[in-house]
């Protein structure tokens, strides 16, 4: 058995496009009764649907097999040493209501039940070695907001222009680079935002509106996608070459994924389609950090670093969501 | 108006069996959205410490409730559970957002090696070992968000209207979003050309 054997066939039939997104409800056994009968209908003849169910039949499987509840250790096999429940590096081993009464003892915050323990915080800050370079980061990461900022301003005609002019510290070949994607990758990154931004404002609320809403956001990000494919004809500086080719790997992928999302018929179509375009951009979000963090070494201001690809929960999110979290 | 009829805090020893049954699946659950059994045991922690302090209060769930068949709202309990489970476990993971940075210190800064289009495992896919791993590296690319819609119906079986109350979102919504994360989770799985080297070595550990 190989991957290869559960690809579905290519050619999907004209009914396929309204059942396909019923499929992974059906195989989760979450389909509303009333559309079961119908979708079967359809699977009895449609061999492209049976490989699509068969597929999510799959991934289910492999989900249920290696993500189950993993059972605790017993207290016996609690590493020598560790001292009481919360002694550290002691494997975690089960509560007692004990340790539940002892810690409840503690005076309690008056907290939201959604704020994080702040040993967790404390614990989550110091893995990650923020001195100097935290630091850094932290002015990068202030950067990048400020940069993903004026971009989108910028490309909804309210802010001025904030091309920079040269910049000293980069030779000529670096500053040709940079102009390019400062012209044409932009837009792209401020695109993704709008597409981001439209899915989370619109889930939860009917498919046609949802539809009608984000599907002209695929119309301009293609647009803009494609004329930076276009541009990177710019030679790259040797230091950039790796995100060159990032660039240019995404904009072929992006293009045709857009020009699909202009058509899709579905909600969960287009779903499906934005997800894919969140993959193929994690490259150039490496791409724009690696640039971005040159930049700020050699001198750019804020203002003339890129933007990164906003989508929620990648590395280029990170960096927005770490500046307006406290 | 009356009043209404105050029902009797959970006893200790019904809390003490409810955290017997639900924290192996709470902190699983948890667990895979932090990546870290250390963290999910906190979490854990937290999260029946403020069970314990509402039962104390008697606020429900943590009631006996006269109208369920053995006097406790053991489904209510359990959704309560992962609500605040997961919602202290997304909240952290938000805020650990910053570790994309690490790459800052130098030890993560080889090049993103991408995978060449149209490579694929060329090995049988028998082994279950290679099944995980790759669950896994698909697992990686999810947002917690729907990785956590998955747990909550495949592993932990809420239904949909359960899995809306605990994430917080309409049944709607929850079903999209399952619709979603079950699409987005398939294309991972079965499209791994262009997964960058690093990413996949990294959501295989």
């Amino acid at each position: 058995m190989s991957l290869n054997h559960h690809t579905p066939p290519l050619a999907p039939g004209p009914l396929c496009a309204i059942f396909t997104p019923q499929l992974a409800l059906l195989a989760l056994g979450k389909l509303d009764p009333e559309h079961v009968a119908e979708v079967r209908s359809h699977l009895a003849d449609c061999e492209y649907c049976q490989a699509h169910l068969r597929q999510y039949e799959i991934v289910r499987e492999a989900f249920a097999r290696h993500v189950g509840v993993e059972a605790f250790p017993s207290p016996d096999v609690t590493r020598p040493g560790a001292r009481g429940p919360f002694a550290a590096h002691a494997a975690p081993r089960p509560f007692t209501l004990e340790d539940i009464m002892q810690a409840a003892n503690k005076p309690e915050a008056s907290a939201p039940t959604t704020q994080v323990p702040a040993r967790l915080l404390d614990r989550s800050r110091a893995r990650r070695r923020l001195t100097a370079l935290g630091a850094i980061a932290a002015v990068l990461v202030l950067a990048v907001l400020a940069a993903s900022l004026f971009a989108y301003l910028g490309s909804r005609g309210l802010a001025p222009a904030s091309k920079p002019t040269a910049t000293p510290g980069l030779d000529a070949q670096s500053q040709a680079y940079l102009a390019m994607l400062r012209t044409y990758y932009a837009p792209v990154g401020a695109d993704y935002g709008k597409v981001l931004n439209c899915t989370n404002v619109y889930t939860g609320e009917s498919a046609t509106q949802f539809l009608q809403q984000c599907q002209p956001d695929q119309t301009t990000l293609g647009a803009d996608a494609q004329a930076l494919g276009t541009h990177l004809t710019v030679t790259p500086p040797a230091r950039w070459q790796g995100a060159d080719t990032a660039f240019k790997h995404f904009v072929p992928q992006v293009v045709p994924l857009a020009s699909r999302g202009t058509t899709a018929t579905s909600a969960s179509g287009l779903f499906s389609i934005e997800g894919q375009e969140e993959t193929v951009a994690a490259p150039v979000c490496d791409a724009v950090n690696q640039i971005n963090l040159d930049l700020a070494h050699a001198g750019v201001p804020v203002t003339g670093l890129l933007p990164g690809i906003p989508h929620s929960y990648d590395s280029c999110s990170y960096l927005i969501e770490a500046t307006v979290t406290p | 108006m009356g009043e209404p009829s105050r029902r009797a805090p959970l006893s200790a020893s019904a809390f003490a069996e409810l955290l017997q049954m639900t924290q192996g699946s709470v902190h699983a659950f948890v667990r895979r959205l932090l990546g870290s059994s250390d963290d999910a045991h906190d979490v854990v922690q937290d999260v029946y410490v403020k069970a314990w302090r509402a039962a104390q209060r008697g606020s429900p769930p943590f009631v006996c409730d006269p109208i369920a068949p053995d006097g406790l709202d053991l489904a209510g309990m359990r959704r309560w559970l992962f609500n605040v489970a997961y919602l202290q476990a997304i909240t952290l993971v938000r805020h650990r957002s910053v570790i994309p940075w690490q790459s800052l210190d130098g030890t993560d800064e080889e090049p993103v090696a991408l995978v060449p289009i149209g490579r694929r495992p060329a090995e049988p896919f028998e082994d279950q070992v290679v099944e995980g791993a790759v669950l896994q590296a698909a697992l990686a690319r999810l947002k917690p968000d729907d990785a956590a819609c998955l747990m909550l119906d495949i592993v932990h079986g809420f239904t949909t209207a359960e899995i809306a109350q605990i994430l917080g979102i309409a049944p709607d919504a929850a079903r999209k979003r399952l619709s979603r994360a079950m699409e987005r989770l398939r294309v991972a799985y079965f499209e791994q050309e262009m997964t960058p080297a690093r990413e996949r070595k990294g959501a295989a550990k």
